[in-house]
């Protein structure tokens, strides 16, 4: 069993809009593999000339899943305009600045770090990386290759209020959401 | 073209949620402002069956919309809508529940003989 959510938010204008639901068969995601190995799946965005499948996420993040071979180093693009982070599940492996190659050591055994330097070990399993801000990611593959999803997506930048599964705007429409469960009203469509 | 340095590395941390799945989480803890607009990424592998066998009851959402990946195994999920369905290895599934919906999820190891986890009977309900 192995699977991964992701929440993004909706902006104040969609917290309310109808609920929708879509379920994409692996075969509808497509895949695309360039020269030197490193394979794409498009979820969601457009990659490499291909579109995902899974469309009209307010948010409009790009979500892909990216396999480098052992050794390879790679510069993914990103949209300049956005958040992004990277997901490490199989390998391992280094993101860094092209610029600055002394910045990172590339062979780390044991706890990735948490915080503080930036830069330093070699990202492994189970590992986040949020970037600062550009325009392109490099990774560098190691002896095992490494495998990560690529999530990007342009902020909201809208106040949250959030507890348990229900996230909005402000503690009173987070309140009332509450009262809507206790009182019977909360679905609104069925 | 400019390399976008990295500001933060981390891990994701064990957490449980649902009937009691345990899942590691690396981010969806307090202020998630540095990935706005995401909320919370969650990565449900699980080698023990017990870990995930109580799936997720029902539970309501509102304000946000969700992307499930699923690599290996089975989800299967139901809503108040009345959709529902099996996620297996290399499908996804995004659900805006918007206004208000309350979804369930539970997941089973097909790749692991044997063990199955109930998808029917939700233990408990929305009113």
């Amino acid at each position: 069993m192995h699977g991964f959510q992701l929440w993004a938010n909706l902006p104040s204008s969609l917290k309310m809009t109808r609920p929708r639901y879509q379920d994409i068969s692996g075969g509808d995601i497509p895949e695309v593999t360039d020269d030197d190995g490193t394979r794409v799946r498009v979820i969601c965005g457009s990659f490499w000339g291909k579109t995902g499948p899974v469309e009209g996420v307010a948010a409009d993040p790009r979500y892909l899943d990216v396999w480098v071979p052992p050794g390879k180093r790679k510069s993914l693009p990103v949209e300049t305009s956005g958040h992004a982070f990277a997901y490490v599940f199989a390998g391992g492996g280094t993101f860094r600045d092209a610029s600055e190659p002394g910045a990172v050591r590339t062979e780390q055994v044991g706890p990735v770090v948490t915080g503080g330097n930036p830069g330093q070990g070699e990202v492994q399993n189970r590992s986040l990386v949020l970037f600062d801000s550009g325009d392109a990611v490099t990774v560098q593959a190691g002896d095992a290759g490494i495998r990560f999803l690529l999530v990007s997506g342009k902020p909201i930048e809208e106040p949250v209020a959030w507890y348990g599964p229900i996230v909005m705007n402000t503690p009173d429409e987070l309140r009332r959401a509450y009262a809507e469960l206790q009182d019977g009203t909360f679905i609104k469509q069925r | 073209m400019s390399i976008r340095p990295i500001k933060r590395i981390l891990q994701s941390q064990p957490t449980i949620e649902g009937a009691g799945v345990r899942l590691r989480r690396a981010f969806g803890f307090g202020d998630t402002k540095e990935f706005d607009p995401f909320l919370l990424f969650d990565d449900f592998r699980n080698e023990n069956p017990e870990d995930y066998l109580a799936g997720f009851p029902w539970h309501p959402h509102r304000g946000i919309e969700t992307i499930t990946y699923v690599l290996a195994g089975t989800v299967n999920h139901g809503d108040s809508l009345g959709n529902k369905g099996a996620l297996g290895a290399g499908d996804v599934q995004w659900m805006t529940p918007a206004a208000g919906s309350s979804t369930r999820r539970c997941r089973r190891a097909t790749h692991r003989g044997g063990c199955t986890a109930s998808s029917s009977g939700p233990t408990c309900r929305l009113p």
